[in-house]
C-alpha cells in the first residue's frame, strides 16, 4: 500500500469522524430544543391575597435555588428539582409581550433593613424564569445533559375575572343585578352620584363620565375598609389594567329602567351602548388573548383577611369566588367553552397568610377554603381540571412557640404585629373547618393580627422564609421536570 | 386542642408564657406513640426462661468463684507482705475498671440499639398522620441517632437547615427521609456491595473448603458492622451479635436461589452458565448469601422502615456488585450502576455526599 493511498484513507477517516462528531452535536442540539418546554403560570387573586408578595417571594427563592450547595435544599426542599440537586440554573428575565412584573424594586423592599411589603401591583404583568435542570428519564438523559423548563409567571387582578358573567348578560339584566345587591347588606349603606343618574336625561361624555367616576369610587367604598367586600362589578373599574387604556367603554353604570322603553340620545342608550363596547372591547379580549394561554393557575385567597372582616366581607368574598369559579369551567356548553377553549389544566386555591394562624390550624385553614369554594352539593364547580387547595404564605412573618400558660399547653405565634414595633406572643385561636355559623361570628373568635415582614439578612442568601411555597410550585410545575 | 378552646385569642402580656424547652411545637414528650410489641419477640419469651435461668446462675456461680478466689488470693498476699498486698489490689482494682468499662460500653450500644429498633417502630405511625404537630420530640430523637457519624452529622445539618416550625409530621419524616437517609442508604448498599464481591471473590479461590466460611462469616461480621456504622449504631462484637440475631430472627426478605441463576445468566448467557466452574457458582452463590445478609442488617439498622418505592432490591444489588467479576475487562470499582430511569435513591446519593 503506497503511502499516498495511506494518507487518503486518513484523510477519510478523519473527515467521517469529524461529519460522525458534527452530527452527534446537531442531534443532541435538537434534542436539546425538541425537549426544551415552556408553559404559562398564572397568578391571580382578589385585591389584598399578596399576589405581588407571592411572586416576588417564588422568583426570588426559585433564583437562590440555583446556587445552593450540594446537599442543601434552601427554601425550597419540597420543590423536587431543588430537593433532588437537579437544578442547575436558573435565569430570570422579563417576558417580551408582556408588561415586567417590579420583581427587583420588590425585592429591594422585603430585604431592606426595615422591610415592608410591596405595593400591590393593579394590572397584567409577567416575569420569566428559564430553569436549566438535569432530566432523569433514560431518554432525557442519553440525548441531552440538561435541559430546560421555562416558565413564564404572570400576574393579573383576579376582580378581572368578576366580569365573565357580564358576557352572558344584556345591560338592563346586569343593572337590576347590581341595583338589587346595591340595596342589600352594608352596600345600601353608601352613596353616590351614580344612584341618582336618570335613565331618560340626555346623553352627554360628561355625563357619563361623573357616572363612572362615581360607580368607581361606589366600588372603591365597598374594596375597602370597614366593608371590605369582594364582589365588585365590573371587576375592571377598580384595576383598569395600564394607563393607556380607554376609559371610554368604562363609561356606565347601574342603571334603574326607563320608563317606556329605552330612546337614542339618552342616558340609557348610551350606556347600554358603552356596556356591550366593554364587554366586547375589554372582556372579551382578555379572555380570548390572555386567560386562555395560562396553563396552570393559582388563585390566592385571603381567607383570614375575610374572616376578621366580618359576616358580610366574608359571604361576599364566597361569591365573588364562586363567579371566578365560573372562569375555569371547561364543560363543554360553558360561556368559557364557546368563547375559546382553555387550557388550563391544573389549578390551586390557596388561602395566603397562614402564617397568621398557627400550624396546626393549616389542615383547617385548606377545609375552610375549599367549603368557601364548592357548591351547595358540595362539588367543585370545574371540571376536568386537576384542582388542589392548599394553605401558603409567601413571606413567614412568624414563628410557632409552643409554651405554657395559664397551666396548659398551647402554641402561640411570635412575631412583631403590624406598628407594634416589637416581638410578641399571641394566641390567634382556631380556624373553622366549615362555614363559620353565626354563633361563630357573634363570639367574635376572629381577630387575626397583620405582622411585619422578618429583617431578611442579604449576605447569608438564603432566600424568604416562606410557608408551602415549595409545595404549591412542586403541584403547579413539577410535573415538567421528568 | 382540648383546653385550648378556652383561652380567648388575643397578645398575650409578655411574661406570661413559660416556653417548653425543645418543642418547637407540639412535641410531646419524646417518644410519644404507644409500641406494639413485636409480635415475634412475645412469641419466644416462653421457651427462653430455664435458658436465661440457667446463664444467670452459672454467670453468678463463676464470678462468685473468681470473686472469692481473688478475695482468697489477696488475703494471702497481704498475710505474706503488706507491701505485696497493694500491688496485688492495684491489680485486681484495675482489671475491675477495665472490666467495668467494657461491660458498660457494651451495655450502652445494646441500649443504643434498642432505642434504634424503637424509634424504627414508631416511624410507622409518624409517616401516616399528616396535618399533625406530635413528633418533634421523635424527629430529635431521629436526628441525634443519626447525627453521632460524620457523614451523619452533615446530613442532619442539612435536614435541620430544610426544616420548618410550619412542617407537620409527615413533612418532617419526608424531608428527613429525602435529606438524611437516602444518602445513607446509598453509603450502606455500597458497604453490602463491596462485601459480596468480597465474599465471592475469597469462596470461588480458597482452596479448603473450612477456609471459604471463615473468609465469609469475617467478611460479613465487618460489614454489618459498617452498615451499623453507617446509620449511626457504632457496634461492637457484642451487639453486632445481637444485631445478627435480631436479622434473623426478624427476616422478611425472601431470597431465592434462582437468584444465583439469573445473575450468572444475566452476565453470561444462559448457554455459558453451564459451562463456568462450580467454585466460581460457589462463590458467587456465597456472595448473594452476603449481600441478603446486608440487606437484612440495613433493614435492622435503618431508623425508620422502607417506604414501598424505596425498598432495596437483592437482585439489583447483587447484580451490581457481583456483574462486574463474571465481566472479564472491568475493573470491579469502576463500575457504575447501572440506573434505571425512575430510581431516585441513587440519583440523591451522587448528589448528597
Amino acid at each position: 500500500m503506497s503511502p499516498s493511498t495511506d494518507d487518503f484513507g486518513q484523510r477519510v477517516l478523519t473527515l467521517a469522524d469529524r461529519a460522525a462528531a458534527s452530527i452527534a452535536a446537531a442531534a443532541r442540539l435538537l434534542a436539546e430544543r425538541a425537549l426544551r418546554r415552556k408553559l404559562r403560570v398564572a397568578v391571580t387573586g382578589l385585591s389584598r391575597a399578596g399576589k405581588t408578595v407571592f411572586l416576588t417571594a417564588l422568583l426570588h427563592n426559585l433564583h437562590l435555588a440555583a446556587r445552593l450547595k450540594e446537599g442543601q435544599t434552601g427554601h425550597l426542599p419540597f420543590f423536587d428539582p431543588v430537593a433532588k440537586g437537579r437544578l442547575e440554573d436558573v435565569t430570570l428575565r422579563p417576558l417580551a409581550d408582556l408588561p415586567a412584573f417590579p420583581f427587583l424594586p420588590n425585592l429591594d423592599r422585603l430585604l431592606d433593613p426595615s422591610p415592608d411589603f410591596p405595593p400591590s401591583t393593579t394590572g397584567l404583568s409577567g416575569f420569566g424564569a428559564a430553569l436549566r435542570y438535569r432530566p432523569r428519564g433514560l431518554l432525557g438523559r442519553q440525548l441531552v445533559d440538561t435541559t430546560t423548563v421555562e416558565v413564564e409567571i404572570i400576574d393579573y387582578p383576579g376582580e378581572w375575572l368578576l366580569d365573565l358573567p357580564m358576557l352572558e348578560q344584556s345591560f338592563e339584566a346586569w343593572s337590576a343585578a347590581m341595583l338589587r345587591l346595591s340595596q342589600t347588606g352594608p352596600r345600601a349603606s353608601l352613596s353616590g352620584a351614580w344612584r341618582q343618574v336618570s335613565p331618560d336625561a340626555p346623553a352627554s361624555e360628561d355625563g357619563l363620565e361623573a357616572a363612572r367616576q362615581s360607580y368607581t369610587a361606589y366600588l372603591r367604598d365597598c374594596r375597602e375598609q370597614p366593608l371590605s367586600l369582594s364582589f365588585l362589578q365590573p371587576g375592571r373599574f377598580l384595576r383598569p389594567g395600564d394607563d393607556a387604556v380607554d376609559l371610554a367603554a368604562f363609561r356606565f353604570c347601574p342603571l334603574s329602567p326607563a320608563g317606556g322603553g329605552v330612546r337614542a340620545g339618552t342616558m340609557a342608550a348610551a350606556m347600554r351602548d358603552r356596556f356591550e363596547r366593554y364587554k366586547s372591547e375589554i372582556v372579551r379580549p382578555f379572555y380570548e388573548d390572555v386567560f386562555s394561554g395560562f396553563d396552570r393557575q393559582l388563585v390566592l385567597v385571603d381567607v383570614v383577611g375575610a374572616l376578621n372582616a366580618g359576616p358580610h366581607s366574608f359571604d361576599d368574598m364566597r361569591l365573588a369566588l364562586n363567579t371566578v369559579l365560573r372562569s375555569f369551567e371547561r364543560d363543554d356548553d360553558g360561556l368559557l367553552s364557546r368563547l375559546f377553549r382553555s387550557r388550563t389544566d391544573k389549578l390551586l386555591f390557596a388561602a395566603t397568610k397562614a402564617d397568621h394562624v398557627t400550624a396546626n390550624q393549616f389542615h383547617n385553614l385548606r377545609l375552610l377554603l375549599r367549603a368557601m369554594t364548592v357548591d351547595d352539593a358540595g362539588r367543585l364547580p370545574v371540571a376536568n381540571v386537576e384542582t388542589e387547595f392548599a394553605a401558603l404564605s409567601a413571606v413567614k412573618c412568624t414563628a410557632n412557640k409552643r409554651v405554657l400558660y395559664q397551666g396548659q399547653q398551647i402554641t402561640v405565634l411570635e412575631g412583631v404585629i403590624k406598628n407594634h414595633g416589637a416581638p410578641e406572643q399571641l394566641f390567634p385561636g382556631e380556624i373553622p373547618e366549615h362555614l363559620p355559623t353565626a354563633e361563630d361570628w357573634a363570639s367574635e373568635r376572629f381577630r387575626f393580627y397583620d405582622f411585619q415582614p422578618p429583617s431578611l439578612d442579604r449576605d447569608r442568601g438564603r432566600g424568604i422564609p416562606h410557608i408551602h411555597l415549595d409545595k404549591a410550585l412542586q403541584f403547579l410545575i413539577g410535573d415538567l421536570f421528568w | 386542642m382540648n383546653g385550648e378552646t378556652r383561652i380567648k385569642p388575643g397578645i398575650l402580656p409578655s411574661g406570661a408564657t413559660t416556653p417548653i424547652p425543645g418543642a418547637v411545637i407540639e412535641s410531646a414528650p419524646s417518644l410519644p406513640v404507644p409500641v406494639e410489641s413485636a409480635p415475634l419477640a412475645t412469641a419466644r419469651r416462653r421457651g427462653v426462661r430455664w435458658g436465661i435461668a440457667l446463664a444467670v446462675s452459672l454467670a453468678a456461680l463463676i464470678s462468685g468463684v473468681v470473686v472469692i478466689d481473688a478475695a482468697l488470693w489477696l488475703a494471702d498476699l497481704f498475710d505474706r507482705s503488706a507491701w505485696l498486698g497493694g500491688v496485688g489490689t492495684l491489680l485486681i482494682g484495675g482489671v475491675s475498671v477495665a472490666l467495668a468499662g467494657f461491660i458498660g460500653g457494651e451495655y450502652r450500644n445494646l441500649m443504643r440499639l434498642r432505642t434504634a429498633q424503637s424509634i424504627r417502630e414508631q416511624g410507622y405511625h409518624l409517616a401516616e398522620a399528616s396535618d399533625r404537630f406530635e413528633g418533634r420530640g421523635f424527629m430529635s430523637d431521629l436526628v441525634r441517632l443519626t447525627a453521632s457519624s460524620r457523614t451523619g452529622r452533615l446530613l442532619c445539618e442539612q435536614y435541620r437547615d430544610a426544616i420548618a416550625d410550619t412542617h407537620d409530621d409527615r413533612e418532617a419524616m419526608q424531608l428527613f427521609e429525602r435529606i438524611v437517609l437516602r444518602p445513607l442508604d446509598e453509603a450502606a448498599y455500597a458497604a453490602v456491595r463491596r462485601a459480596a464481591r468480597d465474599t465471592a471473590i475469597g469462596a470461588s479461590v480458597s482452596p479448603v473448603a473450612g477456609v471459604d466460611a471463615l473468609i465469609v462469616l469475617w467478611r460479613s461480621m465487618r460489614m454489618v458492622r459498617e452498615v451499623a456504622e453507617v446509620y449511626g449504631l457504632r457496634p461492637t462484637r457484642l451487639s453486632v451479635l445481637a444485631l445478627i440475631r435480631r436479622m434473623f430472627l426478624t427476616a422478611t426478605f425472601a431470597v431465592t436461589a434462582d437468584v444465583v441463576g439469573d445473575v450468572l445468566g444475566a452476565h453470561l448467557g444462559g448457554r455459558l452458565a453451564g459451562l463456568i466452574s462450580g467454585k466460581l457458582a460457589e462463590g458467587v452463590f456465597a456472595g448473594v448469601r452476603t449481600a441478603r445478609l446486608g440487606l437484612l442488617a440495613i433493614e435492622q439498622c435503618r431508623p425508620l422502615p422502607f417506604t414501598d418505592d424505596d425498598r432495596p432490591n437483592l437482585r439489583q444489588l447483587v447484580s451490581q456488585s457481583l456483574g462486574s467479576l463474571l465481566q472479564p475487562g472491568q475493573r470491579p470499582n469502576d463500575t457504575p450502576p447501572r440506573r434505571t430511569p425512575d430510581d431516585d435513591s441513587m440519583h440523591a446519593a451522587d448528589s448528597g455526599n
